[in-house]
């Protein structure tokens, strides 16, 4: 997929919990290859709940485009690791084998990778979340700014076109969220993250959706949302006090 | 938070810890299988199982009082089983603290309370010296049914979450003031168990969605296969006829 061809196209999107709350009213969304996109939104706008159906894990109403996968009328395609990767706000969802190197190599192994190539992969991955030798450490004594890495390690590790992250920054402290911004930074596929955190946000993401009651209410450069404290203070987020900061600011 | 209560000292070196996780598995299981079917009146045999399990945690350097206090922990459930059968087994009676006492129902309980705490013991030296993804490896080696060791992966991962959320909802109970002093404020126990039931349940599903995102279609696929060395297989073949030869002599 060249720069510039659309890597998620979404028209329509409904989306009902079982108790008929709706969280997607008619969304729709274009995100071109190799953008970084941050979406923000008060709690319950239905951020998370669109990550889930890109990733095919909710089914809902209107078509869904995600990388190599088709158009999709509601019916989700098998997640396809390789396309897109979802990493879950917590880590602990996600983490479920006893050491670090088997849970970086598990999707990989699921990938029918040769053995060789999947040792490379979880070297490379830990080594892009800067914790390079971590494969035998089990993944209950890690802190939780470790876990959220490898986390991302382990979405990396199947070498996904898109990656999104639901809340990547959240219950971090400065130094892991530092780390966490370091590695989406470096990441040069499509990003799409999820968070309430526009302070981190800024620094990895140039457009900026925002939601709220499942829809979009604004979508254009961070930088120039960010700017308009009446849209942001309507929708329920900021920065609280003082300046937000930009690109190359950390 | 750290929790390290199953598998505190697999990370040491010692002869024992070098050896591959199947000849070990092997080994702990013809042991507890020798154990279970020795009868109770061969006391000499449970002291020379007793001896085997000292010296193989002498070996590993693994603390004795951690493995004895770790391994008591079945006598509760063993008794629970076998208490009752002093007082309502048949057979020859003895007189013991003003109570009549079956006999062959004391050898019972004693066998029971014996076979369950020196099978508990060997796996504790087991689980002490194997890494716990060494030892689910062996397991597939051995080729136990993979969806068992799948089970057995997440058990593991999760129950050290589960600790922490328990402990989190009986911290946050605490912090409202919930001491639990009489008998209808257990009610509150129940609710703090519905509650983590429930989140167990969201968050099950939420790590089955993890899974799937990274293809998983039924089975966690085996990691990189284990080395059988020619130490693992002298190891197998003295320890296994050594303690069937205590089992068939000792009496």
């Amino acid at each position: 997929m060249s720069k510039g061809d659309l890597a998620i196209e979404v028209a329509g999107l409904q989306y009902a919990y079982h108790d008929g709350t709706k969280a997607l009213r008619n969304f729709s969304l274009g995100v071109r290859a190799g953008e970084s996109v941050c979406i923000a939104g008060p709690n319950g706008a239905g951020k998370s709940t669109l990550l889930l159906c890109l990733a095919g894990l909710l089914t809902g109403t209107g078509r869904i485009h995600v990388g190599a996968r088709g158009f999709s009328d509601s019916r989700a395609d098998a997640p396809n690791p390789a396309v897109f990767g979802l990493v879950f706000q917590d880590p602990d969802d996600q983490l479920f084998c006893p050491t670090v190197g088997e849970d970086v190599a598990f999707g990989p192994r699921n990938q029918h990778r040769s053995e060789e190539e999947v040792q490379k992969l979880v070297g490379e991955s830990l080594a892009a979340v800067g914790l390079a030798g971590y494969q035998s450490r089990s993944g209950h004594h890690l802190s939780e700014g470790e876990k959220k890495r490898i986390a991302i390690a382990a979405v990396l590790a199947c070498q996904p076109e898109i990656i999104a992250l639901d809340e990547p920054w959240a219950s971090l402290d400065g130094r892991a969220a530092h780390a966490v911004t370091g590695i989406l930074e470096k990441f040069t596929g499509t990003k799409l993250v999820v968070t309430q955190d526009l302070y981190h946000a800024v620094l990895v993401c140039d457009r900026l959706v925002m939601m709220d009651e499942g829809s979009v209410v604004a979508d254009g450069p961070i930088v120039d949302l960010l700017a308009d404290s009446a849209l942001l203070e309507e929708h329920g987020i900021g920065f609280g006090t003082g300046a937000p900061p930009t690109k190359g600011s950390q | 938070m750290e929790h390290s209560f199953i598998d505190r000292y697999s990370s040491l070196q010692s002869p024992v810890h070098d050896l591959d996780a199947r000849a070990k598995t092997i080994a702990a299981v013809s042991f507890c299988i020798v154990v279970v079917t020795t009868p109770p009146h061969q006391l000499l045999a449970f002291v020379i199982y007793a001896g085997f399990l000292v010296w193989i945690g002498a070996l590993a350097r693994i603390p004795l009082a951690y493995v004895l206090k770790r391994a008591a922990l079945v006598l509760p459930f063993s008794a629970m089983v076998a208490l009752g059968l002093p007082f309502f087994g048949g057979g020859p009676k003895t007189m013991i603290l003003g109570l009549e006492l079956s006999t062959r129902g004391l050898w019972v309980l004693a066998g029971a309370a014996m076979k369950s705490f020196l099978g508990a013991a060997m796996l504790i030296l087991l689980m002490s010296t194997t890494h716990f993804s060494s030892l689910l490896a062996g397991l597939r080696g051995l080729h136990v049914p993979a969806l068992f060791i799948d089970l057995l992966a997440l058990t593991y991962r999760y129950l050290f979450v589960l600790i922490d959320e328990t402990m989190r909802l009986k911290r946050a109970a605490v912090a409202r003031g919930y001491r639990p002093r009489w008998l209808p404020q257990a009610v509150i126990i129940g609710r703090l168990i519905g509650s983590l039931f429930v989140r167990s349940y969201e968050r099950a599903e939420r790590v089955y969605g993890a899974m799937v995102l990274r293809g998983y279609t039924g089975l966690i696929p085996a990691a990189a296969p284990l080395r059988f060395h020619t130490t693992d297989g002298l190891v197998i073949a003295a320890f296994v006829p050594l303690i069937i030869a205590v089992r068939i002599l000792a009496r």
